[in-house]
């Protein structure tokens, strides 16, 4: 046990580690309860550290079965705001299985393309709450806003007391499990080709009780969507890179829905690989030689100049693409797995076959001596051409 | 000097833990869904005098389920990191060490991405994997840091940092070239993370882990002062300074695993907090140890409360707003005990 040697204890001297020493030398927890004082009412904190611990202990361990008790008798208390009796159960894309209450009255939507999609089902008055970046149709920004979609304010979604709340693979599955553990259901999305983008949004809508919506919707789109093929075919696709992020360069990989969109628009991606969103090595762009790089912005003004500093980067410069300015800027409509990708479809097939599309008023292409094949897409004006930076706009 | 008696340790803890107690009234009420401090008031006054009944809705669901546990996971995830920080300050006589240092938060990195690769959907997987990845690290960096038998400083100092940047290295190796769909919340991990809705029980695993890690680093407190003028020194004073280091490292590797398991790696609060409360308090671990973890449980829920309200809805990340709240506050204070 231990060791006291009072002698040690010089009186003027009371922090002197020597002395301290001295008193103890025992391990953990076994401390000598002899409370040593040097000048009246002053104590040392060593040998009083045994009774400080147990009592620290003592009263933690008290605070949390207090607390406890009380969360537990709380959560045991039946909600109000889980699903009635009127539920369904399905499996979503992801594969998980989610009660959804019937009917479904209040939304929230955690990605763009989901808002996108809710709207073209006609269920935008049911949706209560959207992310930051949900800004098509316009009535979509004057949701309630809820976050970004990578990084959702639970708070503001519980408040909400959504029916459901719709995710896309976009969102984290940290998030998913935050809302799951309210009791909030979470429907997740999970499209990885267009025909999959077509048929999860006719099932949405059979789930939300819009079917007949959904059904006319995907005739709709099929439609639309054959008629590009119809237009297209017999013609070899042109080989094209997708720019998704131009530094640290990155494109679009196989297995992934814009990848089928650009193949559906008669392009071929040159990047094969498994990865959904690779890092690019410029030498090998360099290597396979696209005839068309494809950015998506909805900003003109700065896509206009990323191009413009594209052109006096020399690496670049190696590209044939570059040299000769065949670059074809579409929507994001076509980074979006919702309905209106096949709108970003119809566009880019237009810049990449203008004569196959000539007949059709609406994309008529304007190209200047300069800048042949410039093209930036915009949504109220489906194909919109600009002029060399040198010449007047 | 003064002496350290109990009193002021007593006082310092009482201090802090009212300051602590405010801010926690004050983190509750701020929020992106608000509540008046009436209305709060009244709510916390059923749930502590046992009629939980009259609770309203929206208060059971946005703070009882959400806010309070935030809260509560930040506390311990601050006061653990904290700890931990002032323990690696002395363990390897550095005032540069923070609680990372030794590439815990790397491994519990790699674990959590393992885990979201192999099981992405149970939400337990993550964090459990996380603390494995850190224990294996741990364990690693405690037979390369080893010196003739014993912990060597120095060795255990360069075993870390190699053992973190490797292991860094892996993380982006794997988030570079496997399909990066459900690797997308790593980012977020790594700069810390605070948001997740933990199960109640692991709140209670991760306080009583706390409370067992903390309080042995406790019992050493007065060696580790005596460790800091040199470990030949410590021994000469009769300090088992190979024990005294293994309890240290233990157990503050295990403070910072089971931070960073729930919450990922949230910067400066380990390294920061314990440097301010040196400064308030004085050097003595056996104040400084308290003090730091009551401290790291302030600093944290002042930083959440910031990076929750600040442009709310959104919300900004916990690590950044450690790092831009207390290196102002670290600067002014060591400017003033210079001047």
């Amino acid at each position: 046990m231990a060791h006291l040697r009072k002698a040690a204890l010089p009186a003027h001297q009371p922090l002197s580690i020597r002395a301290r020493f001295a008193v103890r030398q025992d391990p953990i927890f076994g401390a000598g309860q002899v409370l040593i004082k040097d000048t009246p009412g002053r104590i040392f904190l060593a040998p009083a550290r045994g009774f400080l611990i147990r009592w620290l202990v003592a009263l933690t361990m008290g605070c949390l079965l207090l607390s406890g008790a009380r969360v537990e008798s709380l959560q045991a208390m039946p909600r109000d705001n889980t699903t009635g009796p009127a539920s369904r159960e399905v499996t979503d894309e992801t594969g998980r299985s989610v009660l959804i209450p019937q009917p479904v009255r209040r939304i929230v939507s955690l990605a763009p393309s989901a808002t996108e999609t809710l709207f073209a089902l006609g269920l935008g008055d049911r949706i209560v709450g959207d992310t930051d970046f949900c800004d098509y149709p316009p009535e979509a920004k004057r949701k309630t806003r809820i976050g970004g979609p990578v990084d959702p304010n639970i708070e503001v979604i519980a408040a909400l007391h959504p029916d459901l709340v719709v995710a896309t693979p976009v969102n984290r599955i940290a998030s998913v499990h935050s809302l799951e553990q309210l009791g909030i259901p979470v429907y997740g999305t999970d499209p990885r080709s267009v025909e999959q983008v077509l048929t999860s949004t006719e099932r949405l809508g059979e789930l939300l009780g819009a079917g007949d919506a959904g059904r006319s919707l995907l005739a709709n789109l099929r439609a639309r969507l054959s008629q590009i093929d119809r237009r297209l075919a017999g013609l070899p696709p042109q080989t094209v890179m997708m720019v998704v992020w131009l530094d640290p360069l990155i494109s679009v990989g196989r297995n992934t829905f814009l990848e089928d969109a650009l193949r559906r628009a008669g392009a071929h991606s040159i990047i094969d690989t498994q990865q959904s969103w690779p890092n690019i090595n410029l030498e090998e762009v360099i290597r396979l030689q696209p005839k068309y790089l494809i950015f998506s912005s909805d900003d003109p003004q700065q896509v206009q100049r990323q191009l413009a500093e594209l052109q006096d980067r020399p690496a670049w410069r190696q590209l044939d693409a570059v040299r000769n300015r065949r670059f074809i800027v579409v929507p994001e409509a076509i980074s979006h797995p919702s309905p209106r990708l096949v709108d970003g479809i119809e566009q880019l097939a237009a810049a990449l076959y203008p004569s196959r599309f000539a007949a059709q008023a609406s994309f008529g292409i304007h190209a200047s001596g300069q800048l042949p094949q410039f093209l930036v897409a915009r949504l109220s004006q489906p194909v919109l051409a600009f002029s060399a930076p040198g010449g007047a706009p | 000097m003064k002496p350290l008696t109990l009193r002021r340790v007593l006082w310092s803890c009482a201090l802090l833990t009212a300051v602590l107690f405010a801010i926690v009234l004050l983190a509750l009420r701020l929020g992106a869904v608000p509540f008046s401090f009436a209305d709060l008031g009244q709510n916390l006054w059923w749930l502590a005098s046992g009629h939980p009944e009259k609770i309203s809705t929206d208060f059971r669901l946005i703070m009882v389920d959400i806010r309070l546990p935030r809260i509560l996971l930040g506390i311990v995830v601050g006061a653990a990191l904290s700890v931990a920080g002032a323990s690696f300050q002395a363990l390897l006589r550095n005032p540069l060490a923070d609680p990372y240092v030794l590439g815990v938060s790397s491994g519990a990195a790699l674990g959590a991405i393992l885990a979201l690769l192999v099981a992405p959907a149970l939400p337990l997987m993550t964090p459990l994997a996380a603390f494995l990845g850190a224990a294996a690290t741990i364990a690693v960096v405690y037979f390369l840091g080893r010196r003739q038998g014993q912990l060597d400083s120095g060795m255990l100092l360069l075993a870390g940092i190699v053992t973190a940047s490797f292991l860094s290295a892996t993380i982006m190796f794997l988030m570079t070239t496997l399909a990066s769909r459900d690797l997308r919340g790593i980012a977020f991990w790594l700069m810390g993370d605070l948001s997740i809705s933990l199960p109640h029980g692991l709140l209670w695993i991760l306080m009583g882990g706390f409370f067992a890690a903390a309080g042995a680093i406790l019992t050493t407190a007065s060696d580790l002062n005596v460790l800091l003028a040199g470990e030949r020194e410590a021994m000469h004073l009769g300090v088992d300074v190979t024990r005294v280091k293994l309890v240290v490292y233990v157990s503050a590797s295990v403070l910072t695993g089971l931070a960073v398991s729930v919450s990922g790696a949230i910067g400066y609060v380990g390294l920061l907090v314990p440097h301010v409360m040196r400064m308030l308090f004085g050097s003595d671990y056996r104040l400084l140890i308290p003090t730091s973890a009551l401290g790291g449980a302030i600093a944290i829920v002042v930083a959440d409360t910031l990076a929750r309200t600040i442009i709310a809805p959104t919300e900004l990340p916990v690590g950044a707003m450690t790092a831009m709240a207390g290196a102002p506050v670290f600067i002014y204070l060591l400017r003033r005990r210079l001047a």
